[in-house]
């Protein structure tokens, strides 16, 4: 698996991860890695696993096999130092009530063995990475929704943790306060690796740098966000007056060519190249009629339901 | 250890920010307060009638009334110790505790730690009753000391039973039920204490009561002492299994 950062070790390394509940429930031998400067999405159907893996990686649940490795280190083997390097967001959100933000940063921060003179520094730090210094002083049961879980976030920070795990973290908020933590969790990818679990596709594609679809408990496809620029050209080109299928098939840049219907054809480029001034060019010398020429992203949705509903009617 | 006393002195803040906190000492001391002015007042109606050299005011009044401090420490404790694990668990706080990097016996022990400075405030304001009367008469302060060990030892024991049904129960009111209704069982034990041949049952030996009476009455006995811290040791223990024991269950 290529990545910019892969001379670094890996933040998170899965291997064999299963945990087994009665009737084929559970996750069966998961094998993954997570890299800093990377968002990782584990997406699926409820019921895929999603919670559980995170359960698995944040300790919360003891894995039936496998290992998993958190900043290095062993979670079965050295658990408090691989605790030390995770920061992990549940849902709903750990918080207590009765507390102001600060009181309740300042006594994570204590908890995950920050020292006494360093925490009111830790508690700055991820109140304004969170949004959160302008209410630090209010109690958290008289937040609104969206700041108790940026409250929520904001703990799974304020030890620095070098990977961050969130499950759901954008689960029944509003939609302006749902992209602020999304454009949130796009500034901590730079110093953080982060993990995180979701059943929203839309969310997925706009954060992610990587998706691993779940379905059963087993990873059923693995795709990258970040490098479009990597796979080849795909185009969807409209004309009014089309040639022949096997006519665009020559012009130079484009390896294939399908009809989708009369007019309508979608162009495979060659790897590295850009045809579209080559196809613009043959339209205009040759009449065809250029209507529409672009890009064209088979969708992250699309590729869910073709996995997974490929899944189910195999 | 930081992170026992760090979970400790949380747990205790928190306590005070709930009415039911304030509602359980005030009402507590209001019983405690009664009992107290009801033995003062038969002492008095008593005394004239009493011999020279016999039982005084602490045997008369503060050894009974320190036993129904006992008593409500059976009704207080559950309701206290409910939240601190279970609660914790029904509104999701308790995975905070679960993912840092502390043990599970550092969680048991911050928590117990709150619960007994709790139950320890109760058992000041009771000794604090008795003690008044030394204005009016000279107490036995060895009795009293007695007295205060054994409503300590038997706060340990009830919180330490009682935190335990916290870690095992799924909700706040299934534990306070849970471990009401243990506490209750085995204070009843009590009741059984004398077999047909007139000596002490197994049963008996089983409750709290049995032990905590000869230290009221001023006689401290290494077998009651120990009772106690094996009580707390071991339902301590068995809350700390049952918390590391919740990541391997389903």
């Amino acid at each position: 698996m290529s990545n910019r950062n892969s001379r670094e070790p890996p933040l998170i390394r899965v291997r064999g991860l299963s945990r087994i509940y009665p009737e084929q429930r559970g996750v069966h031998s998961l094998h993954f890695t997570l890299h800093r400067g990377e968002v990782l999405v584990l997406l699926g159907p409820n019921g895929a696993g999603k919670t559980t893996t995170l359960s698995m990686l944040c300790t919360m649940l003891a894995p039936h096999g496998g290992s998993i490795q958190i900043a290095g280190f062993d979670l079965a083997r050295s658990p408090r130092q691989a605790k030390r390097a995770l920061g992990y967001l549940p849902d709903p959100p750990p918080l207590y009530p009765e507390m102001t933000i600060k009181q309740y940063l300042g006594f994570c921060a204590r908890l995950h063995g920050i020292s006494r003179r360093e925490t009111p520094a830790a508690v700055a730090t991820a109140c304004r990475l969170t949004g959160l210094t302008a209410v630090e002083n209010r109690l958290i049961e008289h937040l609104s929704r969206g700041y108790r879980q940026r409250a929520g976030i904001a703990q799974a920070l304020v030890h620095q943790p070098e990977v961050v795990i969130l499950d759901e973290p954008t689960a029944g908020l509003d939609p302006l306060e749902a992209h602020r933590i999304r454009a949130l969790i796009g500034e901590l990818r730079r110093d953080h690796g982060i993990l995180l679990s979701t059943h929203l596709l839309a969310e997925a594609a706009a954060i992610a740098t990587r998706v691993l679809i779940l379905d059963h408990g087993h990873i059923v496809h693995e795709t990258r966000l970040d490098h479009p620029g990597a796979a080849p050209l795909r185009l969807r080109l409209n004309l009014g007056a089309p040639p022949d299928e096997s006519r665009l098939g020559t012009i130079p840049g484009v390896a294939a060519v399908e009809t989708l219907d009369a007019g309508n054809f979608l162009l495979l480029a060659e790897p590295g190249h850009d045809p579209r001034e080559a196809i613009v060019r043959a339209a205009l010398d040759y009449h065809w009629k250029i209507l529409a020429l672009a890009p064209h992203h088979p969708s992250l949705e699309n590729l869910f339901l073709r996995v997974i509903a490929g899944r189910e009617t195999a | 250890m930081k992170a026992t006393l760090l979970i400790g002195r949380r747990e205790l803040r928190a306590f005070f920010r709930t009415p039911l906190a304030w509602l359980i000492l005030a009402g507590s001391t209001f019983v405690m307060a009664w009992v107290f002015l009801w033995y003062v007042q038969r002492f008095l109606e008593l005394q004239p009638r009493l011999p020279a050299a016999g039982p005084g005011v602490s045997a008369l009044v503060a050894s009974p009334m320190l036993f129904w401090a006992g008593i409500l420490l059976v009704l207080i404790t559950p309701l206290l110790a409910m939240r601190l694990i279970a609660g914790d668990r029904a509104r999701g706080s308790f995975a905070l505790l679960r993912t840092a990097p502390i043990s599970s016996t550092a969680i048991v022990l911050g928590k117990y730690l709150a619960l007994e400075c709790l139950l320890g405030l109760v058992i000041a304001v009771a000794i604090a009753m008795p003690l008044t009367l030394q204005l009016g008469t000279s107490l036995d302060f060895g009795r009293l000391l007695a007295a205060t060990v054994g409503l300590l030892l038997l706060a340990a024991a009830f919180g330490a039973i009682s935190l335990c049904l916290s870690a095992f129960a799924p909700h706040p009111a299934a534990a306070a039920f849970g471990s009401f209704a243990v506490l209750l069982i085995l204070w009843l034990f009590n009741l059984a204490s004398k077999t047909a041949a007139g000596a002490d049952s197994a049963l008996a030996y089983l409750s709290p009561g049995h032990h905590l009476m000869p230290l009221l009455a001023g006689e401290v006995s290494s077998a009651d002492i120990a009772y106690f811290l094996i009580v707390t040791a071991f339902f301590l223990g068995l809350a700390a299994w049952k918390l590391d024991l919740d990541r391997l269950g389903a």
